[in-house]
């Protein structure tokens, strides 16, 4: 039997970064600078062996149990390890512990996978570095704090790689610090972090006060019994919310996306690993784990699926406008984080988790791609002075070109599955609360949703029961609004998506190379260190969707639905066990293959079309974009200014702050500092001053007092008889 | 009085009876000591004149370091109740009293080098004495009786009171040790005298017939007799709180802590600051839970007894410490005052925990920090001894300024003691704090006596003119303007670099990872020997949950808890 307890690889997955990062930034400036990238590439890929290992104990730890229908369902649990216990106070205590399930093992093949190539990258970028040894330290720093995010057990261990992982984006994005800009950037992104971390310890608080505890596993039996559930309903939409707008922050959504394009400013690798496939999805891993509690109120999901679907229309249409080709991939993962939050929104995690995965690979190798194109046009980074590098660097444009494909959704790239997964998920999923034909078996909803218990019944019931038959089902206003909207604004989102990078693509391999000839004649293809992860994350983004098959065309094709074709559903499908089979349900009925064709459908022709457009506008008349520019000059300045949001913030919020900063000056020099803390102060010396007397250092006077003690305590206690 | 006459009978039985091979395990710690300390005697009159000491200092702190873990080795050897004819108990209790005097004693050994080099005075008798004191605490932490308890409590103070002499030609040490060996005496008589008047009443010394034979006459049906005997007791135990509110120096008997602490060597300080206090909070535990265990002589809900005595001293301790602690000039000083704060502190875990026995096991708070006091303690006084300024060691807040800067090293270990004496998270001193202030506040809320509450009140707010004086101590290290004139010098010798960086692993340790010492403190009070029966149910509740803690630790290694749902 395995110690699934005290499973210690866990430990030693986020231990090996962390000494890594200790080595490289105590001793790492006084090492050859060779030893640095060996122990820095080195020790997360033990972190990447360990956590194979991890996986595979895992998996076969799994149980295998037959369902009420007669099918096999794998049941993984979970591995966990305790390294000590942290806090005790009173009844309240937290261990620093770890825990391995499906979802933690995809998110750790991520960030050591990815990471792994992202560093042996960075080995050829930051080759002329003089401070290599820095950077390397705070990567894998970070990489520390993104496991320990990852495989935290409680959410306090979560919080702490939330905040860890934090710091190490700002340290990266402001790493050339001499540079007012970039640390300028640096500071926006903690500051505007901070105010979602703020909302995320509120959130945190208030699950505490409610359940007592912080646990994954003990808060995840509040999913679904029915006498829990009634505690935790009536508040969870507002932990949700804070929970959300916590990850709004880190995952830079509507309102505080405003972040991640400056943040552009840290070297490219780091925009690969931070900025696009680890750190910026922690938001939705955050949700996904939580998937129970963000499903008990979907009024908050509706909310979460319209600020996903806004955010990315919105960074869509910015990304149209940018001619910086890193400021595109921004805005571009900015996009797809609305979408993975719409899928959250919808109830899809599935589909969440599926698009957190095919974007790091896609985004990872895009960010790389355009780093080495950086590399090749020294630090040249608009899109307007490149043009025909097609010929000079054949490996970066064929690997890009596999990312763009990918993310426009390509028939069989992997971000056709994604996308398709949540298209679908937006165009179908309802919640069991938001059900109009379901108000006839067990009373009307809108009168009991008052009543704790009875919002727990529904909660706890499996809607296909409580709906017979698993037929179409009618939903109210709000579920049909959000449904076709989302759906609508995704679709759109599908084509400019497809439009940009493929501008992107055509502005930069293709056509004529547009840059001086001095930057001409040193445009080469970049070292193998850098070339070897930018193939690996092609093939990955090549074949990383065939995990999840749209069911129209299992069933279709009549693949085996236990087989690989569904295999990430089969994976995750303990996880969201609870919202799979008590709260989401699909609008149409169970088996609707004609209207999920409907949505890959319409997500295929916006892709190709986004295309098509794309190439007659900048490869067949590369005239037009010019005139359409002329002709809607003001929309597109405001666009290109990205809608002038960090104008009203900062005028807003920075020099608010500032104001409301000199007044409360006012009041901490005069009122705080003058009357409270003087006064006080002045108080306590007086005393002092006078107790002070006592100490004659006259030792029979001492000798008195000991005395006197004794004898007014007894007085004192004699006075009781 | 048949039932007393039984006890005497009992006990003539008992000293007849020769005590078993076990029975010798509870002098282990102890004796080590004590043999160390006459080696070093022997040692130290072949020492070739003229180099130097420094290979004694080594010698104790190791011997000291075997002694502590000779404890650890029989923490789960103890015995049930007392050995040796009832005069010593072998409990985790006392154990644990005995590492933490051994690491006092170690880490002020190990300081006393660098002092040595620093006012010229290269003495083996430093190392000796310190040895013995931790005998005498670790036997005083021990005694089952009050003449053991008597006899460890000279051991321990007599060669402190030496120590406190030890810069012969320093006329301010001289009036130290004067003054302190007069008063100590004097305390020590009243003490003395306490502990007769009780003999007088019970007729035994032994602290667990005491507390039976104490209720006994207490609860005579003849209320005549009661009283007569009730006021002989009262006056007696008093006395002997006197002597020990007087070793952990606690308002009001706290007054010769200042002048004492001033002229004493700074090393010599950090030690009896804290094992001293330690050893006398574990007498005072025994003799306050053991032999005044009675509900009547406790007082609180019961009426007035001992528990609103140092309920008094809490409030008083705390208030005074950290006023006056404000006001000084001198560190040592200011250490001292901060002290008799510490004092309060402590204070208030007793009477807290003492409330009622259903709270006996909350005395592992006082245990705890103890454990971060002492920690954070002896190595601000380690700093203290390393540093001079004109050829003597520094002193006051100007001999510090601008130390901080000049030698780094002793500048952030003096910041981590500070932050760690004011209470400042991550360190020792904070995760005492709140285990003691939030113990408090739960007996408040459970007994629903807002008193309690208000004692936790009155401490987080005094302790906030505590960080006041702390940061001070920071603000001269860095901020102000270094004499040039002066001549300042950092003697940092290799022993001094090992207690200094081991007291500051210690409480950085315990305010990062404190659950293994809470655990140990909290074993410690389950273990607690020679309490009366309703407190023993509850120390048997807390070995259940300590058991079940564990049990389910263990077994949560097999069962796999992802059990599908539906």
């Amino acid at each position: 039997m395995l110690y699934q307890d005290q499973f210690y690889y866990l430990g030693l997955i986020v231990l090996m970064p962390l000494i890594g990062a200790l080595i490289n930034g105590i001793i790492g400036a006084k090492l050859p600078r060779k030893f640095v990238d060996v122990i820095a590439c080195g020790s997360i890929l033990m972190s990447f062996f360990f956590s194979l290992i991890s996986i595979k104990a895992l998996v076969e730890n799994a149980t295998h149990v037959k369902n009420a229908e007669g099918v096999v369902e794998t049941v993984y649990g979970h591995l966990s390890y305790t390294a000590y216990h942290w806090i005790y106070a009173g009844d309240f205590g937290v261990d620093l512990a770890f825990m391995l399930d499906p979802l933690t093992s995809l998110l750790l093949l991520l960030i050591t996978g990815v990471g792994f190539l992202i560093h042996l990258y960075s080995v050829g970028y930051m080759a002329d570095d003089p401070s290599k040894w820095r950077y390397f330290s705070y990567l894998n720093l970070f990489c520390f704090a993104m496991l320990l995010l990852v495989l935290g057990k409680n959410m306090l261990v979560t919080f702490i790689g939330w905040e860890g992982v934090g710091l190490c984006s700002y340290l990266l994005i402001g790493f050339w610090y001499t540079d007012d800009e970039k640390a300028a950037a640096g500071q926006k992104a903690f500051i505007v972090n901070r105010v979602g971390d703020f909302a995320f310890l509120v959130g945190m608080f208030i699950l505490y006060y409610e359940t007592q505890t912080l646990d994954y596993i003990q808060l995840k039996e509040f999913a679904t019994n029915a006498a829990l559930i009634q505690q935790i309903a009536p508040v969870a939409w507002l932990i949700v919310l804070f929970m959300f707008i916590g990850c709004t922050g880190k995952s830079a959504q509507i309102p505080l996306y405003v972040w991640l394009p400056d943040a552009m400013a840290g070297p490219t690798p780091v925009s690969a690993l931070i900025h696009a496939a680890t750190m910026v999805t922690s938001g939705v891993f955050l949700l996904s784990r939580l998937n129970w509690l963000v499903t008990i109120s979907y009024e908050v999901m509706a909310v979460i699926a319209w600020v996903g679907a806004l955010t990315a229309f919105f960074a869509a249409t910015i990304a149209i406008t940018q001619n910086d080709i890193k400021k595109v991939l921004a805005y571009s993962t900015v996009s797809q984080l609305g979408y993975m939050f719409l899928a959250v929104g919808v109830g899809s995690f599935t589909a969440a988790v599926f698009h957190l995965m095919t974007h790091a690979f896609f985004k990872a190798l895009m960010f790389l791609g355009s780093g080495s194109v950086i590399h090749a046009m020294h630090h040249e980074q608009d899109m307007r002075k490149m043009g025909g590098l097609k010929k000079y660097m054949p490996v970066t444009s064929k690997t890009f070109l596999v990312g763009c494909l990918a993310i426009s959704g390509f028939p069989l790239f992997s971000g056709f599955f994604s996308k398709d997964a949540i298209l679908w998920g937006a165009l179908s999923n309802t919640h069991v609360l938001g059900v109009v034909g379901a108000q006839e078996q067990i009373g009307d909803i809108t009168v009991m949703r008052g009543e704790p218990s009875a919002v727990a019944q529904i909660l706890t019931t499996k809607p296909l029961e409580l709906i017979s038959a698993g037929g179409p089902v009618d939903v109210n206003w709000l579920v049909q609004i959000t449904s076709w909207g989302t759906f609508i604004l995704a679709v759109i989102t599908a084509g400019m998506t497809a439009f940009y990078m493929f501008r992107l693509y055509f502005m930069t391999f293709e056509g004529e190379c547009r840059a001086d000839e001095h930057t001409k004649a040193h445009l080469h293809e970049s070292p193998v260190s850098m070339t070897i992860p930018l193939t690996v994350l092609a093939v990955l983004s090549l074949l990383g969707g065939l995990t999840g098959w749209p069911h129209f065309i299992v069933h279709g094709l009549h693949f085996p639905p236990e087989g690989f074709g569904l295999f990430f559903e089969h994976w995750f499908s303990e996880l969201f066990q609870v919202t799979n089979d008590y709260r989401i349900l699909t609008r149409f009925g169970a088996h609707a293959y004609g209207w999920e064709a409907v949505a890959t459908v319409s997500g295929l022709i916006a892709g190709l079309s986004g295309i098509g457009l794309s190439w007659y506008m900048y490869m067949k008349n590369p005239e037009i974009p010019g005139l359409i520019q002329e002709r809607i000059k003001a929309l597109h300045g405001f666009v290109q200014q990205k809608y002038k949001v960090d104008e009203f913030y900062g005028f807003v919020f920075v020099k608010g702050s500032i104001k409301s900063g000199e007044g409360m000056t006012f009041f901490d020099k005069y009122i705080l500092d003058g009357v409270l803390v003087n006064g006080a102060a002045a108080l306590m010396a007086t005393a002092g001053r006078i107790l002070r007397h006592l100490q004659s250092g006259n030792v029979q006077r001492y000798a008195t007092y000991i005395t006197l003690g004794v004898v007014l305590a007894l007085v004192a206690l004699m006075l009781r008889m | 009085m048949l039932s007393n006459l039984l006890i005497t009978q009992f006990s003539t039985l008992a000293l007849l009876t020769p005590p078993v091979a076990a029975e010798y395990m509870a002098l282990v710690p102890g004796a080590i000591v004590s043999v160390l300390a006459l080696i070093i005697i022997l040692v130290d009159s072949f020492h070739r004149p003229g180099t130097r000491r420094d290979y004694l200092a080594y010698f104790s702190a190791i011997g000291l370091a075997l002694a502590g873990f000779s404890a650890y080795v029989l923490w789960d050897n103890t015995l049930a109740g007392p050995v040796f004819n009832g005069m010593l108990y072998l409990d985790k209790f006392g154990l644990f009293f005995a590492i933490l005097a051994c690491l006092a004693g170690g880490l002020a050994v190990l300081q006393a080098p660098s002092y040595m080099r620093l006012v010229r005075m290269d003495r083996g008798e430093y190392y000796m004495l310190v040895l013995f004191s931790v005998a005498g605490a670790i036997f005083m932490a021990n005694a089952a009786d009050m003449l053991t308890l008597f006899i460890a409590l000279e051991v321990m103070s007599i060669p402190v009171y030496c120590l406190a002499g030890y810069l012969r030609r320093d006329g301010r040490s001289a009036e130290a040790a004067l003054k302190y060996f007069i008063l100590g005496a004097f305390s020590a008589g009243l003490m003395l005298y306490g502990i007769s008047l009780i003999y007088g009443v019970t007729g035994t010394t032994s602290l667990e017939f005491i507390g039976r034979n104490l209720s006994i006459i207490i609860h005579d049906p003849d209320p005549a007799g009661a009283l007569a005997s009730g006021n002989l007791i009262t006056v007696g135990m008093l006395l002997i709180f006197s002597g020990f509110a007087f070793k952990i120096a606690a308002v009001p008997f706290h007054i010769w802590t200042p002048d004492v602490y001033t002229g004493s060597p700074a090393p010599a300080v950090g030690y009896m600051s804290t094992a001293v206090k330690a050893g006398a909070i574990a007498a005072m535990l025994r003799v306050l839970l053991i032999a005044f265990e009675d509900p009547v002589l406790r007082g609180g809900f019961n009426g007035f007894g001992w528990l609103d005595v140092v309920f008094f001293c809490a409030a008083a301790s705390m208030v005074l410490g950290n006023v006056v602690a404000i006001m000084q000039k001198n560190v040592k000083r200011m250490l001292a005052y901060s002290s008799i704060a510490h004092a309060g502190y402590l204070l208030v875990g007793v009477a807290a925990s003492s409330a009622s026995p259903e709270f006996f096991l909350h005395h592992d708070t006082v245990l705890f920090y103890l454990a971060t006091y002492t920690a954070g303690t002896v190595g601000a006084f380690g700093v203290l001894s390393i540093l001079g300024k004109n050829g003597r060691p520094v002193e006051t807040y100007d001999d510090l300024a601008g130390l901080g800067l000049k030698y780094p090293v002793a500048g952030v270990l003096m910041g981590l003691f500070m932050f760690s004496s004011a209470g400042v998270p991550p360190f020792g001193g904070f995760v005492g704090k709140l285990y003691i202030f939030s113990s408090a506040v739960q007996v408040g809320n459970t007994t629903g006596e807002f008193s309690f509450i208000g004692l936790a009140l009155v401490g987080v707010l005094s302790s906030v003119a505590g960080a006041y004086y702390y940061l001070k101590v920071l603000v001269s290290m860095y901020m102000k303007k270094a004499d040039e004139k002066a001549d300042t010098e950092m003697v940092m010798t290799s022993s001094a670099k090992v207690s200094l960086f081991a007291s500051a692993l210690l409480t950085l340790a315990l305010g990062i990872f404190p659950g293994f010492a809470i655990e140990m403190a909290r074993e410690s009070m389950v273990d607690f020997q020679g309490p009366s029966a309703t407190t023993q149910k509850v120390q048997e509740q807390g070995r259940q949950q300590l058991e079940e803690m564990r049990q389910k630790e263990a077994s949560s290694r097999v069962v796999a808890d992802g059990v599908p749902q539906g």
